[in-house]
């Protein structure tokens, strides 16, 4: 069941910032499809720079997203936030092994909506 | 049913790596690694890890020609200066240069090129430690400025260029003190910053009026009792060009 758009949970935004903060090998993995659009966006930011950007994204006590059900078993959010001059769709997994899941890393398909 | 991390599977792909053009909006070339990645045989996703965009990273960096981690750190050895010490110099955040040496964050092309100087010598350490000073100077209120007569250099450039007005006399004059200590200081031993100070302003006659030529007194410095009469060290010398437009008529 996909919820409606709404404050993320703080204790979420800790934890997965934390862990992305970290950066310890093999806590975060990127999805193939998400690193690319990232890579593609328009000032072609670096990779690590995916995980900073997060970090500080979350960081944000009135971000806003949307609880999505993967797969994979954890905790998903999908969201928006401006980084440099463009905003980016992101969609993270907590798992229930503490590992972050990026899924997504692109330009909003539908203007800022979330999907 | 097993968890993500027991399911994955190690196996290579090839990931594009875009290099940005200068402008930085746009991608000049576009390369092709080979990195380790992970699959999930669940559904055929692919994912990348720490260790693939690290790779990933250093062949940008390597590509837009960014100084590579080790080579900012030996730099920094180099110099003689600790982290601290060098962001003061940069005006950076002690954590950013942390993070250069560790390859956590890459320095922009600007900062890069200003690096690179730094690494071929043709930068001045002390140099630009007079400029971080000054960037710190002018965050202070024109009203709470130390006072003009007191400065020694700016006496020694208003008996030159009489007719200044005070403040721009001032904070030219302050800008060229900085320049002459900053080379000053950047020639000496540490500890002998107050010795390398001794140093000597001469007006060369023959020179454009906005060229101030400087001469370390390198017997002075040695004996550490002021400046003394002494034949000026010609490979020793060094002009300060001083921009026509702050002079007045």
């Amino acid at each position: 069941m996909n919820d409606e758009i709404a404050p993320i949970p703080k204790t979420w935004r800790t934890k997965v910032a934390a862990i992305l903060r970290e950066g310890k090998q093999g806590s975060v993995i990127i999805r193939q499809r998400a690193r690319r659009d990232w890579a593609s966006l328009p000032f072609c930011p670096f990779d690590y720079e995916l995980g900073d950007a997060l970090a500080s994204a979350l960081d944000d006590d009135n971000l806003v997203g949307k609880r999505h059900e993967m797969d994979e078993t954890g905790e998903s959010y999908a969201f928006i936030f401006p980084y440099r001059s463009v905003s980016v769709y992101a969609k993270v997994n907590l798992t229930t092994d503490e590992i972050v899941i990026v899924y997504s890393a692109h330009r909003p398909l539908k203007g800022l909506e979330l999907l | 049913m097993k968890g993500l991390k027991e399911r994955l599977e190690r196996i290579e792909v090839e990931e594009p790596v875009h290099i940005p053009n200068l402008d930085g909006i746009g991608i000049a070339e576009t390369i092709q690694v080979k990195v380790p990645a992970w699959r999930d045989p669940k559904d055929g996703e692919v994912y990348l890890d720490a260790e693939a965009t690290a790779m990933l990273d250093k062949v940008k960096a390597r590509h837009m020609g960014l100084l590579l981690p080790e080579q900012i750190k030996a730099l920094r050895k180099r110099l003689g200066l600790t982290q601290p010490q060098i962001s003061e110099m940069l005006q950076i955040g002690e954590k950013t240069w942390t993070r250069w040496e560790t390859g956590r964050e890459r320095p922009s092309r600007v900062i890069n090129v200003l690096l690179f100087a730094l690494s071929d010598g043709k930068l001045d350490a002390g140099y630009l430690h007079s400029v971080a000073r000054r960037r710190s100077d002018w965050a202070v209120p024109l009203a709470e400025r130390p006072c003009a007569p007191r400065n020694p250099w700016l006496n020694a450039v208003q008996e030159m260029w009489q007719g200044w007005q005070p403040e721009e006399g001032q904070e030219l004059a302050q800008a060229i003190q900085e320049a002459i200590a900053g080379w000053l200081i950047s020639r000496g031993k540490p500890g002998d910053v107050n010795l390398q100070m001794e140093a000597k302003i001469t007006f060369m006659p023959a020179t454009p009026p906005n060229v101030i030529t400087v001469h370390s007194m390198k017997q002075a410095a040695v004996a550490g009792h002021g400046v003394q009469p002494t034949k000026p060290d010609a490979l020793s010398s060094r002009r300060f060009e001083i921009p026509d437009e702050a002079l007045i008529a």
